[in-house]
């Protein structure tokens, strides 16, 4: 019996829909999350697929505003989870949140180098001539917290504004997000990058190195996490923020360098 | 304009053209007409235009692209007008690789760069060595750009030229006239509209470029930050300003699109 092409095309299109929907079987829960989440959210999300019979978890990563950009356009999230209040906040004032947001984990500014790289050990030495130094956009939220940080720097005696001119002139580029950022200084491109302590791991390659020396100046990031008003999974992302914050959730997020709420 | 005479009217069945425009019209169209909605609606439009980092990614977009075309036109002409007219084992492999950054994705053209040019690239060591440090420089954007755009100049000049009959150049060059000459009287104003409509869609690419800027020659205002760079950042806290940005952009690049328009048929009035 001859088959015809198109009816070979038509079942094998079938077929490969349906494997692509994993078989399915169980329900999905989108998760929209701030890219400085990327690696502990992936280890979050697996304990959480393990933990509940049947259900899967789709992450998308990116910067918190482009986040809340892409929900109040009505982009199809189960939860929200934000690297700062602000955006948190607009997402409420805009109606697209459900219920009160919850805050979930706490971060650390810190200067990301290369591991073997031994010529920073000091606030002061991101003022030296010829250091390379990428910070975020000052829209980010890691942008935000560090501007507020040289604000500080700047009113403060011991540094002042001849220092904070300085290290900004040695600023040759903004991140996106604070992947972005730090990803300068992996690339051997930037001699130094400010994010999330969480941002450097010895795992990393090159391996990098995290230095809290902003913690005198900088505000603590919070983490708020919500269910999106309207969700289509919204029982199971309800489930997903309650991992989340439970002692579980905490554990793994500890074990990635946040702190406790 | 006149219907050339001998140019025929068009056909009855040329109509079934008529409805898939439209549509294409539309979903060319309706995009542009939201932007323009709800950007150019807004009481916030005029000041968001108004901002020092705006003006100066305006300016930088406008010298890198420039600049890029100027490369483009200088290096690629020549190098379509070889590829045109030689026949030499090897040459459809020439053209591929000319060709290749059309195909990819700019960030992958912007990672090769930072491999080639950055610190720690092929010769990264070389231009260190000299005192150049090209990741983070206004050159390192023309480089972005160039790397994207000229081979969409070179592929469309390099059509051009295979267009001009080899004929009439061997014709002036047997009644004296020297080959510079020749090129520039013969083969450089026969193949004219090739050239300019490749320098249209080079400068267009460059100006419309991100993927590889932002990963070769970085993002800060005022230096390297273009107008789709200040878009993207924009868009991280105020979707007002990357609207009004966004709207900027497409007047921009339509004003363009119709400006050359304009000069081309000119031209071809002159040349009739």
């Amino acid at each position: 019996m001859r088959v015809p092409a198109l009816s070979v095309i038509f079942v094998s299109a079938a077929v490969i829909f349906l494997a692509a929907c994993g078989g399915a079987s169980g329900e999905r829960v989108t998760v929209f999350a701030a890219s400085s989440l990327t690696d502990v959210f992936r280890d979050v999300s697996e304990a959480f697929e393990e933990a509940t019979p049947r259900s899967r978890v789709a992450l998308n990563f990116a910067s918190s505003a482009a986040l809340r950009t892409q929900i109040q356009q009505g982009a199809r999230a189960d939860v929200f989870a934000s690297a700062d209040t602000v955006h948190m906040r607009l997402a409420e004032e805009d109606g697209v949140i459900d219920g009160e947001p919850a805050t979930f984990a706490t971060n650390r500014l810190a200067v990301i180098v290369r591991q073997e790289d031994g010529r920073i050990d000091s606030l002061r030495d991101l003022g030296e001539q010829d250091l390379r130094l990428v910070i975020a956009a000052p829209q980010t939220p890691i942008g935000s917290y560090t501007q507020t940080a040289l604000q500080r720097l700047t009113a403060d005696p011991g540094y002042g504004p001849d220092f904070v001119r300085r290290l900004r002139d040695n600023v040759v580029s903004q991140g996106l997000n604070v992947r972005h950022t730090v990803s300068t200084v992996q690339l051997g491109e930037a001699d130094a990058a400010i994010a999330y302590v969480t941002d450097a791991t010895a795992a990393s390659d090159p391996p990098l190195r995290a230095l809290p020396l902003l913690d005198a100046f900088a505000d603590v990031p919070q983490y708020p996490i919500a269910v999106v008003r309207g969700a289509p999974a919204s029982d199971l992302a309800r489930a997903f923020v309650e991992f989340v914050l439970s002692s579980d959730g905490r554990r793994i997020l500890k074990t990635h360098g946040f702190g406790a709420p | 304009m006149a219907r050339q005479p001998g140019v025929p009217r068009p056909a009855g069945w040329l109509t079934i053209g008529v409805l898939p425009t439209a549509l294409f019209l539309l979903f060319v169209g309706l995009p542009f007409i939201a932007l323009f909605a709800k950007g150019a609606g807004r009481e916030s439009f005029w000041a968001a235009l108004g901002q020092e980092t705006v003006l100066d990614a305006l300016r930088l977009s406008f010298i890198t692209s420039g600049i890029t075309v100027v490369i483009a036109v200088a290096v690629g002409t020549p190098v379509a007008y070889f590829l045109a007219r030689s026949r030499f084992r090897g040459r459809d492999l020439i053209d591929a690789l000319i060709e290749l950054p059309i195909v990819l994705p700019p960030v992958v053209a912007g990672l090769g760069m930072l491999m080639t040019f950055g610190r720690e690239g092929f010769l990264g060591g070389a231009l260190d060595a000299i005192g150049v440090s090209l990741p983070f420089t206004m050159t390192a954007v023309v480089f972005a750009q160039l790397f994207v755009g000229a081979p969409f100049y070179i592929r469309s000049a390099k059509l051009g030229f295979e267009a001009v009959d080899p004929a009439l150049e061997e014709m002036a060059q047997t009644l004296g006239v020297s080959p510079m000459r020749t090129f520039a009287r013969v083969s450089l104003p026969l193949a004219s509209r090739a050239l300019m409509g490749g320098m249209v869609l080079c400068w267009a690419r460059a100006i419309s470029e991100f993927g590889a800027t932002i990963m070769f020659a970085g993002n800060l205002p005022g230096r390297t930050q273009t107008l789709p760079l200040a878009i993207l950042t924009a868009l991280e806290s105020d979707l007002d300003q990357a609207l009004a940005l966004a709207v900027l952009l497409a007047v921009i690049a339509l004003l363009v699109l119709i400006a050359v328009r304009i000069a081309f048929r000119r031209s071809w009035r002159y040349a009739e």
